[in-house]
């Protein structure tokens, strides 16, 4: 079997999709953090973040013919279709439902993500950021991701999301601008509304 | 924005097991249905390359769904021969290796552990970026495979390197060839039999960028 912790993650993919359940485990465990932290980040809530980190592994089964690796690392491919998740997070969890209701409930304390967003909102910069970034499209959630975010270069970038590198380039300047926009006109004190779990496309 | 979060243990316990779940109950289900390609990866020697074309990452599932299609066309066009001489696919092997046909040395240590002789490599054609070669292996060739003399294809990408390699059975070659394609589907190779090539071509019309380079050997360049 596999699952060592030395295994890069292209090793381990090609394990997995060959029938080794544990390597599927090992990447899992090796990305589950960060999938649901980025997923945290967007939706602001634990429950739902931790649906949307399930959903994002059940589509790397279900689309592994497409999964993309960078670097050696998976978790470029992860994030993107963590954004696409949350986009189309109702669909996808009617997709996934049978699986979803195989796990065991949320706890019955009280949600984490009440702690996390308090904790968040307590710096308005943080908090509107995070408003702004739910309101971009999906193609500038994604270039922010992984540019900005996860610090992946212009390059990595581009073979994750399968377009060119000077693609990149623009959809990222472009989306700097619309977040700063964005930013600019949420900084404001009218009340919010939370776009980032609508189907289709968010604006 | 938000500090590292943690996944409630017990759901996290859950959904581990059941992903795990999933690429077993794939591989017992191609088993149950007499599919018994199997994949031999080894551990990339080194994973810094980005812009590398990351070689058979498809090879699983590109043999079984190519090899479905091929599989009906094949079983109805060549019934006669089923033996485990690969020589039966690769026709080369039944003349002295040549140098064309060796392996390059940064590739070689993809053969690691696998049993296949480096003298039994023949080159089969290539795409843009990749060649490729096929050999055949000793039975067993990975722990737990299906027993039964096997025939491998390796590619190899333009640094002449090469991070792992395709392998199916022989006597069960008929239903699904060999195709390894790159994860974008831009480059591919597909070893099939004699008499399906022109079928197996017919099946991937609709793909662009299909050729058939040699009389079994189909390459797809769609960049």
């Amino acid at each position: 079997m596999s699952g060592g912790s030395d295994d890069t993650d292209e090793a381990l993919w090609l394990l997995a999709v060959n029938g080794d359940g544990d390597a599927f485990g090992a990447l899992f465990d090796r990305h589950r953090d960060r999938v649901l932290t980025h997923a945290m980040r967007v939706v602001g809530s634990a429950h739902t973040a931790e649906d949307i980190t399930a959903i994002v592994f059940y589509e790397a089964w279900r689309r592994r013919e497409y999964v993309r690796i960078v670097n050696g690392s998976i978790v470029a491919w992860l994030l993107v279709t963590a954004n696409n998740t949350i986009r189309n997070h109702n669909r996808q969890r009617r997709r996934y439902r049978s699986f979803l209701e195989q796990l065991p409930p949320p706890a019955l304390t009280a949600d984490i993500a009440d702690e996390v967003v308090d904790a968040a909102e307590r710096e308005s910069e943080a908090r509107t950021l995070r408003d702004a970034f739910s309101r971009l499209k999906l193609q500038d959630r994604d270039v922010i991701t992984l540019c900005v975010i996860e610090g992946l270069s212009l390059r990595q970038a581009a073979v994750a999301l399968g377009v060119a590198e000077g693609t990149v380039k623009s959809r990222l300047h472009r989306a700097k601008t619309r977040l700063g926009a964005l930013y600019g006109q949420l900084d404001s004190p009218e009340p919010r509304h939370d776009h980032s779990l609508h189907e289709g496309r968010t604006w | 924005m938000v500090r590292s979060q943690q996944f409630q243990t017990d759901r996290s316990d859950a959904l581990r097991q059941q992903l795990i779940e999933m690429p077993k109950a794939v591989k017992n289900r191609e088993r149950a249905q007499g599919q018994r390609s199997h994949f031999q990866h080894l551990r990339p020697q080194d994973s810094s390359a980005s812009t590398r074309k990351r070689l058979g990452l498809r090879v699983g599932a590109g043999a079984l769904a190519g090899g479905l299609v091929l599989g009906a066309l094949a079983l109805a066009l060549t019934p006669e021969d089923r033996s485990e001489d690969a020589s039966r696919i690769i026709k080369s092997l039944t003349k002295a290796q040549q140098e064309v046909d060796k392996l390059p040395a940064g590739a070689l240590p993809v053969l690691a552990s696998t049993g296949i002789d480096p003298s039994q490599t023949r080159l089969l054609g290539h795409s843009a970026t990749i060649r490729y070669y096929g050999a055949p292996a000793p039975e067993q060739i990975t722990n737990g495979a299906t027993a039964g003399k096997t025939i491998c294809m390796i590619p190899v990408d333009a640094r002449g390197e090469s991070k792992s390699l395709g392998c199916t059975l022989l006597k069960s070659f008929e239903s699904y060839g060999l195709k390894i394609e790159t994860p974008d589907r831009t480059e591919a190779g597909w070893l099939v039999v004699p008499a399906a090539a022109e079928s197996s071509l017919e099946s991937v019309k609709n793909e662009a960028g299909w050729s058939r380079q040699a009389p079994n050997f189909l390459v797809r360049n769609n960049n």
